[in-house]
């Protein structure tokens, strides 16, 4: 089985009015693998979002990249060229957004939306076989009449029939690497079981899935493999069960014991104390440290090494 | 025990623009026929999707929009639209509080955190001067777990949690009884909603409050309040206590909700429930059942009759043809 | 459709009988009396009487303004107290010479407007976004009269290369060489209007194009693997155009009413000159004449302007 992506200590950063760099993404290293779905799970800024738009190059204004390699199998796409990267957008990496309300243009029809991912990287087509394959791609994410939804505009429909449009729109070129950036966040909870549903069903037809979510209830959901960030680092990542059954960072098992399920018992819920750092306030050494209950002297002055726990199972953190 | 705050036969309509000169006129059904009752030092939860009017609910009970129907009773007393005397709705807007989803848009970004607290405290007569408000917001704002001197600084200086504490401080400073909290934790992250959610506990302690919960997350809701109230289209589908959310007899729409939350443990789950299409537009709503087009359990019945709410328990009503009844 | 036509027909002619109706009383408010400049001490007092009544300058203000809006209804605008022409004819003569200016000014300001804004949005901030900035900065503080003086003086005196004012070289020829004529005329009065129009054309294409490029959709648009060039043609301009339609709109609908100023600077013999003239002669009929054709000017444009938001603009349904 071969590695679709794969993040070899990739750093970048913010700079700020007088060329200060301040750094988010510290060295981040993972993997997806061919037929698997990675789960990259965090608290706002924690640099998920950050972390897409990297593989995508799509990073906003003021962002640097200050070294390491983003790999699309095998090749760094942090040296390609603005043509080689729009023929991959799209073509091999395909993204959904968190807002679907305004991820998709309110002047043009979800047809022209929808076969544009197209014909970009298939100016060959004929008008006649876009259309086929548009109305295909709507039939697969479960949307009614598609012959008269497909000359619709978005403000005809719903949030979640706009997301359904979305992952439309990104699998109809079977893409490489689907990303779903926070792809039900923005829905009810049981528009997201829909959506969700599509997802897993959808899966094989890219050859790998990214989801960045805060919610981990859906990274057990549909993911094989999980990469839990903390402040711009990859603090732990493994398998599925590896991360949910055996959590072994202070944060990862602070994250899980702190989240209310529906079956929670009546007692107080475990706290992490303090608040999410910002870019501007990290520290030298584990930009965790401030909230951890087992913090040494070395916790804040270096950064901890990346440890392997178990096979399949890696931390970073000087207690493991 | 006297119900602190009951509600009854609630009901708010919202005129929808008229689109021909003749034409009926139409109502975008909010919340419709909605009754409970709120014991004291009880949380009750109202959990519900977009458009189930759980928000709108609790803005009429609050009169921050006029009632269409129905009736509102704080401690036995007819307090519809707060149509009481000037003393009297004086004492109804410090006894009745709400926590916002984002304390920021509520609070003036010019003014100090301190003097925005303060400033009701000085108006309702909880304090007889600057320096006595200047002492109890300070004592508060130490007991959500903000440093006193939080109160020389502007709003915008906080993160989203702390912003919430200020808004419970500022919720707290007029001495409530009941608090109305709308959201109030659904826009943080995960390990500060926990902290956020400890501290609504602690208070409610601490300071004798009654809570009526309202959120999308059934998770959290179940979680914080003793009973819940389960809103679709404008109507209550359930009320349980929240141990008895579960198992055959609850409404298929809990069953639904319940099924749709998903859960971050790697056990096997069940098969899930998915509902089908969108949440339908209150303005229409169905003749029958109110979730009858998107209900995996409906019978012809359904489509013709709307069901009563049936009790199954002692704290336990359930909206379905199909409930059992308690013996 | 038929709803939002009589709709817009209603308000439009409300427009237009509260404009009339204004303006009928204010040009009778001027602190003189057309009465002096009529009559001539010499002529009888039967004569003077009889023109008096003529004009209907003898009865008191109520019938006069019931008079006049009985003969507008009619399509009477009764008759020049200077000329002695029907206001009508006299108001055809000059509006073609109008129209002839608004259309130069309107190509002046499409043609390098929108374009000129559109480069400023995407090199936001870099140097050419800040030299436009300061041109359009300069180009709506400017005093029109300065600069019409400006440029004749420059053109006309100095440089000799343009005529100093009319609308071509009497007598009235014929052919090509009266087109070429009346170009070379037209260019001096063209561009002196076009200053202000042009600096808010770009600057209202400018925001709202950097408005536009902030949206979600735009960023959906590149990951799906389209150059810049074609996110601005295909997914921003339209979006972008938008509210920069409505403000041309209303720009034209002012024009037709004449652009006083300049007109009367370079002596061209438009509706503005017309207002200038008859506001010294206290031609009360002409003026009225030239005010309704202002309003009834604006109530179409604006009538256009909705229409072609809607064409734009999906989400606006005309007659809702």
């Amino acid at each position: 089985m071969g590695t679709i992506v794969e993040f070899k200590d990739y750093s970048m950063g913010f700079q700020d009015d007088n060329g200060k760099v301040y750094n988010l993404l510290d060295r981040l290293s993972f993997k997806v693998e061919e037929g698997k779905a990675l789960g990259v799970v965090g608290e706002s800024g924690c640099g998920k979002s950050m972390t897409s738009l990297s593989m995508m190059r799509l990073l906003p204004d003021g962002a640097v990249v200050q070294g390491g390699e983003i790999l699309l199998e095998g090749e760094n796409i942090l040296n390609m060229s603005k043509e080689k990267m729009q023929q991959i957008r799209g073509e091999k990496l395909a993204m959904i957004f968190q807002e679907p309300m305004t991820a998709l243009n309110p002047v043009l029809t979800i047809g022209q939306q929808i076969g544009e991912s197209l014909t970009l990287h298939h100016p060959e087509m004929k008008k006649q076989e876009v259309r086929q394959k548009v109305l295909e791609a709507l039939e697969e994410v479960g949307i009614a009449n598609p012959e008269t939804r497909i000359d619709q505009y978005p403000h005809e429909f719903s949030g979640g029939m706009r997301q359904r449009v979305m992952i439309a729109m990104a699998m109809i070129n079977r893409p490489a690497l689907l990303i779903a950036d926070e792809p039900t966040t923005a829905l009810d909870v049981t528009i997201q079981a829909q959506i969700l549903d599509i997802m897993k069903r959808l899966k094989n037809a890219s050859s790998g899935l990214m989801v960045i979510t805060h919610n981990l209830g859906i990274v057990a959901e549909i993911c094989e493999e999980v990469v839990v960030m903390y402040a711009g680092q990859a603090i732990e990542r493994g398998t599925l069960k590896a991360i949910f059954d055996n959590p072994l960072h202070p944060y990862t098992k602070g994250l899980m014991a702190s989240v209310p399920t529906i079956r929670s018992e009546k007692k107080p819920l475990y706290t992490i104390p303090g608040t999410v750092p910002t870019v501007y306030d990290f520290g030298t050494g584990c930009r965790f440290a401030d909230r951890c209950e087992h913090c040494t002297e070395k916790c804040r002055k270096e950064v901890p090494p990346v440890k392997m726990a178990e096979k399949d199972h890696l931390v970073q953190c000087w207690l493991i | 025990m006297e119900p602190l705050l009951k509600v009854e036969g609630l009901t708010k309509l919202f005129p929808v623009k008229k689109r021909k000169l003749i034409e009926e006129k139409r109502y975008v059904h909010a919340v419709e026929d909605v009754s409970f009752e709120v014991c004291p030092g009880e949380t009750l939860g109202i959990v519900g999707e977009s458009g189930s009017g759980k928000s709108t609910l609790a803005r009429t009970i609050l009169a921050l929009t006029p009632v269409s129907a129905g009736k509102v009773y704080y401690q036995g007393k007819d307090i519809t639209n707060f149509r009481v005397s000037g003393n009297e709705k004086r004492h109804l807007r410090s006894d009745l509080q709400m926590v916002f989803q984002d304390p920021y848009a509520s609070l003036n970004p010019r003014l100090k955190i301190g003097d925005a607290i303060a400033e009701p405290m000085l108006v309702n007569g909880q304090a007889k001067n600057q320096k006595e408000a200047r002492e109890k917001v300070c004592h508060l704002l130490e007991t959500v777990g903000l440093r006193p001197e939080v109160y020389e600084r502007f709003p915008y200086e906080f993160s989203g949690g702390q912003r919430q504490r200020i808004g419970i401080v500022r919720a707290l400073a007029v001495n409530p009884k009941l608090l109305f909290c709308d959201e109030s934790v659904s826009a943080l992250d995960v390990s500060v909603q926990a902290q956020i959610l400890n501290l609504f506990n602690e208070l409610k302690e601490k300071f004798n409050l009654t809570y009526v919960f309202i959120g999308h997350d059934l998770a959290v809701i179940r979680y914080i309040s003793d009973r819940i109230l389960v809103m679709y289209m404008g109507k209550i589908m359930e009320i349980a206590s929240y141990d008895e959310l579960f198992g055959e007899n609850t409404h298929p729409y809990t069953q639904a909700l319940i099924s749709a939350v998903p859960e971050p443990t790697t056990a096997p789950r069940s098969e899930r429930i998915i509902l089908e299409g969108d949440i339908p537009s209150a303005v229409n709503p169905p003749k029958g059942c109110r979730f009858c087009q998107r209900c995996f359990k409906a019978q012809p019945e359904c489509f013709e009759r709307e069901p009563d709410m049936v009790q199954t328990g002692e704290n336990h009503w359930i909206r379905c043809h199909f409930a059992k009844e308690a013996e | 459709m038929l709803r939002f036509l009589l709709r817009r027909l209603g308000r439009g002619i409300l427009t237009i009988f509260v404009s009339v109706t204004l303006v009928f009383f204010i040009v009778r408010a001027m602190p003189s009396d057309p009465v002096a400049l009529l009559i001539s001490p010499q002529m009888t007092e039967e004569t003077q009487q009889a023109l008096m009544e003529s004009y209907g300058l003898d009865k008191p203000l109520g019938t006069q303004y019931i008079l006049y809006m009985k003969e507008l209804l009619h399509g009477n605008l009764g008759t020049s107290f200077a000329k002695r022409i029907p206001v009508t004819e006299y108001l055809a003569q000059k509006l073609p010479w109008t129209l002839l200016l608004l259309a130069a000014v309107m190509v002046i300001v499409l043609v390098i407007g929108i374009p000129v804004g559109l480069l400023a949005a995407s090199k936001k901030g870099k140097m050419a976004d800040r030299i436009i900035s300061i041109i359009v900065t300069l180009g709506i503080s400017v005093f029109i009269p300065f600069m019409a003086f400006l440029l004749l003086y420059i053109f006309a005196f100095r440089l000799g290369i343009s005529p100093t004012g009319g609308a071509y070289t009497p007598p009235m020829g014929e052919g090509m060489e009266f087109y070429l004529d009346v170009a070379k005329h037209l260019v001096l009065p063209a561009v002196a209007l076009s200053i202000t129009n042009l600096a808010n054309v770009v600057l209202y294409t400018r925001n709202s194009m950097i408005d536009v490029l902030h949206e979600d959709y735009i960023r959906t648009a590149y990951s799906k693997g389209n150059s810049k060039g074609r996110v601005l043609r295909v997914h921003a301009l339209k979006n972008a155009l938008i509210p920069t339609v409505t403000v041309i709109g209303m720009q034209i609908g002012i024009m037709v009413g004449g652009a006083t100023v300049t007109e009367t600077i370079f002596s061209w013999p438009g509706i503005g000159r017309l207002i200038y003239d008859s506001v010294n002669a206290l031609d009360y009929p002409v003026l009225q004449g030239a005010f309704l054709l202002m309003a009834v000017a604006i109530v179409i444009m604006s009538f256009i302007t909705d229409l072609v938001v809607a064409w734009l603009d999906p989400r606006i349904k005309l007659g809702e």
